[in-house]
C-alpha cells in the first residue's frame, strides 16, 4: 500500500503539512514504515487549481492513501474519483503521523473538511 | 478620419475614472463611442442615463470530452497551466470554472477527443443617450475572469469614430486588455501619496504596452505636490487640474456629471480631447 502524506520536506523526520494542495512534499511510504519516495509538490505555486493539480500528481504516482489536514471539494473530487482513501488529523512528523493512522487514530474524510482556497494562506495564518 | 482610442486609467480606485469619462463624452462636438469596462462594477451608465436597449450574453468555450475517445493518456491536464482538467484511469474531469478557455486542450488531445461547450460569463448591455453610443460589460458575480468580456465589447468598436474607454482599476489582466490596441492612454490621479504611487505603476504598465499617455490631476489642492514633481520628472503631460470643488462633490453624490454641475469644464475637456487628437495625428509629442 502506498500512503501519502503532507509535508514540508521529504524524508520520515519532516514535520507535516495540513496543507493539502499547498505542501511542499508528499512523502510516500508503506504500512511498514518504509519510505518509498518523496514526490514534490510541483502545484505549490499555481495561482488556481493546485488542489487538483496535487491530485492528479498523487493519481499519477499510483498513491492508494493520502493523509492530510484539510482538503477543499476540488481536490478531493478526483482523489475520490480514483478510489483513493482520504485521512484527517496529522500532527507532528511523518512517522509520527503514519504510527497515528496505523493505530486507526486519524479520521477518514468523505466531504471536504476546507473551503474553496483553503491552501492558499500559511496554516498559522488561519483560525 | 481614423477612429481616436483613448483608454481613462488610473491604478488607483477612486481617482475619478468614470468623472473624466464621462466628461469628455459629454463634452466632445461629434459622435462619441463609450464602452465601460469596469465590468465588475460598470457604473458610467449613472452619469450618461443611456437607455440601454440591446443585451448580448458572453461566454466562453470551455472542454468537453469524448470519454469514448478518449485514451486518458494525461496530455489535457499536463499542458493545462490553470489545473481545470484531471484525468484518471477511465475517466476526465473538467473544472469549467477555472477554465480560461486558451484552447490547448482540444488543440493538442492526440485523440481529437475533446469539443467545446460554452460557459456564460456576463453580458454586453448597449444603448444610447444623445451623441454617444454606449456599450457596458457586466460579468456575472462568481466569475473570475473579465477579460473576454473586455475583448468582446472592443470588438463593437466602429471605424471613424471617436472612442472613450472607462478602465477597470488597478494594473493587472483586466486593465491591460483594456488598454491594448488605444491610441491614447489618460491616467486619471488624485494628488496624495497613494494616488502618487499608484499612478507610478500604471504608467510602467503604460510604457510596456508602448502607448502615448497623459494624466489628469482630479482634486487639486497645493496640499502635496510630489504627483506633478513626478509627472514633470518622468515627461509625463498634465493636461489638466480639477480643482477640489464642493460644487463637483454634491452633483457627485446625487449622480450628476461635473459637467453639468460646472458647465465651463466643457471647454478645459474639449482642449484635452483636441490635445490628445493633435498626439495621436503626430502633431504633438508626449511622454511617447
Amino acid at each position: 500500500m502506498q500512503i501519502a502524506i503532507c509535508s514540508n520536506n521529504h524524508d520520515l523526520n519532516s514535520q507535516v503539512d495540513e496543507r493539502f494542495g499547498r505542501c511542499a512534499y508528499f512523502v510516500v511510504v508503506d504500512e511498514m514504515g518504509n519510505l518509498l519516495k518523496a514526490v514534490s509538490n510541483s502545484s505549490l505555486n499555481s495561482p488556481q487549481g493546485a488542489g487538483i493539480a496535487a491530485a492528479q500528481l498523487l493519481i499519477n504516482n499510483q498513491v492508494d492513501t493520502v493523509l492530510t489536514g484539510r482538503m477543499g471539494p476540488k481536490a478531493m473530487k478526483p482523489l475520490q474519483a480514483a478510489g483513493i482513501d482520504i485521512y484527517t488529523g496529522i500532527s507532528g512528523t511523518v512517522e509520527q503521523t503514519l504510527d497515528l493512522f496505523l493505530k486507526g487514530s486519524l479520521t477518514q474524510l468523505k466531504t471536504a473538511n476546507s473551503p474553496k482556497h483553503g491552501g492558499s494562506l500559511p496554516a498559522e495564518g488561519r483560525a | 478620419m481614423e477612429n481616436t482610442i483613448i483608454t481613462i486609467a488610473s491604478g488607483k480606485g477612486g481617482t475619478g475614472k468614470t468623472t473624466v469619462a464621462s466628461c469628455l463624452a459629454m463634452s466632445a462636438r461629434q459622435t462619441v463611442q463609450f464602452l465601460d469596462c469596469d465590468v465588475e462594477e460598470p457604473n458610467a451608465h449613472i452619469f450618461l442615463k443611456p437607455r440601454l436597449t440591446r443585451e448580448e450574453a458572453v461566454s466562453l468555450d470551455i472542454p468537453h470530452v469524448d470519454h469514448n475517445k478518449c485514451s486518458f493518456c494525461g496530455r489535457c491536464a499536463e499542458i493545462c497551466m490553470f489545473n481545470a482538467l484531471a484525468v484518471l484511469a477511465d475517466e476526465v474531469l473538467t473544472f469549467p470554472e477555472l477554465c480560461h478557455s486558451c484552447g490547448g486542450c482540444w488543440t493538442l488531445c492526440p485523440e481529437k477527443a475533446i469539443t467545446t461547450n460554452r460557459r456564460e460569463i456576463g453580458l454586453i448591455k448597449s444603448g444610447s443617450a444623445e451623441n454617444i453610443h454606449f456599450t457596458q460589460g457586466e460579468l456575472q458575480v462568481g466569475t473570475a475572469t473579465s477579460p473576454p468580456i473586455i475583448k468582446a465589447m472592443k470588438k463593437t468598436i466602429q471605424k471613424n469614430s471617436l472612442v472613450i474607454i472607462d478602465a477597470p482599476p488597478g494594473t493587472s489582466c483586466p486593465v491591460v486588455e483594456t488598454m491594448e490596441g488605444s491610441d491614447f492612454v489618460l491616467l486619471v490621479t488624485e494628488p496624495t501619496a497613494m494616488g502618487l504611487n499608484d499612478l507610478a505603476i500604471a504608467l510602467q504598465v503604460v510604457r510596456v504596452l508602448d502607448i502615448p499617455c497623459g494624466v489628469i490631476i482630479n482634486r487639486g489642492t497645493d496640499v502635496y505636490s510630489k504627483v506633478e514633481t513626478f509627472c514633470r520628472e518622468n515627461n509625463l503631460p498634465v493636461l489638466m487640474k480639477i480643482a477640489v470643488d464642493r460644487a463637483i462633490a454634491e452633483a457627485y453624490a446625487m449622480g450628476i456629471p461635473a459637467v453639468e454641475a460646472k458647465p465651463e469644464l466643457r471647454e478645459d475637456f474639449r482642449k484635452v480631447l483636441n490635445h490628445i487628437k493633435g498626439v495621436t495625428a503626430g502633431e504633438r509629442t508626449c511622454c511617447h
